[in-house]
């Protein structure tokens, strides 16, 4: 589902315009439904972004030949 | 001369008060080494300062030594400021520290003050210069140590606020000689890579010695010279040092840092649904809107509608031809009644009739009815016709006047 090049920040930017668009009400019919399309688009878009799995932590450290390799790392409290 | 003795007590307290009037040993500033140091379970501190040819007797209460935030050990250079008395007990006399500084922090302060004041003079503090924090970090990349305080702190905080984020640590030793370089080659590395979106930099808290690594000119142009946005969070809230003002971002604290670049990730949820919510009932409001204006448009149309109009007309046409067979059905009727009451009327005056009632109809030779007798002569012939036959019959005899007059 990243087939919209943007950013969230951008997405949520270009949703925002489309519902001031909208709620202008000087949207012919045809441009309310492709605004309205488009604009359900972003929300899918973002929305995929927001329900990404719990990031990794991990650490770089260097091996006995100094590459560095990452390595899960294990926060202890 | 003789004087008189006095006591060992009255002395000591004599020496005392000598001191206290003297302006230098009421308030002295003394450098040396610190000896023998004693934390006391009380909670003062009891040690010497010595350099190479003396030493003298220090002791710091509990109540000024808390503020100190480093550890006093042997060995360590110190600059003491306090005042010096007697602790007559003894005879001891001793100086009372109310502050230590570690020696050389007058170098360390001129130092940064120069380099602040160069940098800033190239221009390396310019907000201009700074790049923008990205609003959403993807992946974000944390240059310190992996054992202290502070990278617990930002992991924790990222967890809890954003915890889609990937989080890559790099290392690093955050005081001492080898600090800024190892500083410099995490940044560095973290920034070739591709997919950082940001990266925090900075160590908990410390001595002035200890922050010293982020006082460092080539890490500062490392900074400077960064493609990804750096934040810095080196101490407390009230430790500046040089990466602060040149890291694009400059947090107070390493818990703080994480917040900052991180947004809450319930809270964008929380936004986008309504954002969503928001969508829907515009475009819905919109659309019933178009239907509206649609079904006015079709009832206009209906109006005007050349069918409903021909509709009309249908119906009247229907109207007049209903009216007409009504008429038609009148008129029959009418005439009907007309045509029986004359039939019955012509019947009544219909000669057959009369033939019933006993009365003859009299015809001329030629068949024409003769009604009265002006024409008539002697032996004409005459048909005389009755209900049930006719008589041929010859006129004898004319009585010329009224038949009933006579």
């Amino acid at each position: 589902m990243n087939k919209l090049d943007l950013s969230y920040e951008e997405a949520v930017k270009e949703l925002e315009q489309i519902l001031k668009d909208l709620e202008s009400g000087e949207l012919s019919l045809k441009d309310s439904l492709d605004k309205f399309k488009r604009g359900v688009d972003l929300y899918n878009y973002c929305n995929e972004i927001l329900k990404h799995i719990e990031g990794e932590v991990k650490i770089l450290l260097k091996d006995k030949n100094g590459n560095l390799n990452e390595e899960v790392f294990d926060l202890e409290v | 001369m003789s004087t008189k003795p006095l006591k060992v007590s009255e002395v000591n307290n004599y020496i005392k008060k000598v001191f206290a009037g003297d302006w230098l040993l009421s308030n002295i500033k003394v450098e040396g080494e610190i000896s023998n140091f004693k934390h006391h379970y009380s909670g003062h501190m009891y040690f010497s300062l010595k350099d190479e040819k003396g030493k003298i007797k220090c002791v710091m209460f509990k109540s000024d030594n808390q503020l100190v935030n480093f550890q006093l050990e042997d060995g360590l250079k110190v600059v003491i400021t306090g005042y010096i008395s007697v602790y007559e007990r003894e005879g001891d006399y001793q100086l009372y520290a109310k502050k230590v500084e570690k020696s050389g922090i007058g170098d360390l302060f001129q130092a940064f003050e120069e380099l602040k004041r160069k940098l800033e003079a190239e221009g390396l503090f310019e907000p201009s210069n700074k790049k923008d924090i990205p609003y959403m970090p993807r992946k974000i990349g944390v240059v310190t140590s992996s054992t202290g305080a502070a990278v617990r702190d930002i992991i924790t905080v990222i967890k809890r606020r954003f915890p889609i984020a990937d989080i890559l640590i790099y290392p690093v030793l955050v005081q001492g000689v080898q600090a800024p370089k190892e500083i410099c080659e995490g940044l560095l590395y973290l920034d070739s890579k591709e997919d950082i979106d940001v990266i925090i930099t900075g160590r908990g808290g410390g001595s002035i010695e200890e922050l010293f690594a982020f006082n460092d000119e080539l890490l500062a142009r490392t900074i400077y010279n960064m493609e990804t946005p750096v934040v810095s969070a080196v101490g407390h809230e009230t430790d500046f040092t040089i990466a602060d003002f040149v890291a694009d971002l400059r947090a107070p604290t390493p818990s703080a840092a994480a917040e900052i670049i991180t947004p809450e990730l319930n809270k964008l949820k929380e936004d986008l649904n309504n954002k969503l919510i928001k969508l829907n009932r515009i475009y819905f409001y919109l659309m019933e809107n178009h239907n509206k204006e649609l079904e006015y448009f079709r009832k206009d149309l209906n109006y005007y509608n050349p069918i409903n109009q021909l509709k009309d007309k249908y119906q009247l046409l229907d109207d007049l031809f209903r009216n007409l067979l009504f008429s038609m059905d009148r008129h029959i009727i009418d005439n009907k009644n007309k045509i029986e009451n004359l039939h019955s009327k012509i019947n009544y005056l219909s000669p057959i009739s009369s033939l019933d009632r006993g009365y003859t109809i009299t015809l001329d030779k030629d068949g024409n009815l003769i009604s009265n007798i002006k024409d008539m002569s002697i032996n004409d012939n005459i048909s005389l016709i009755f209900k049930d036959g006719m008589i041929e019959a010859k006129v004898v005899k004319i009585n010329r006047g009224e038949f009933y007059n006579e």
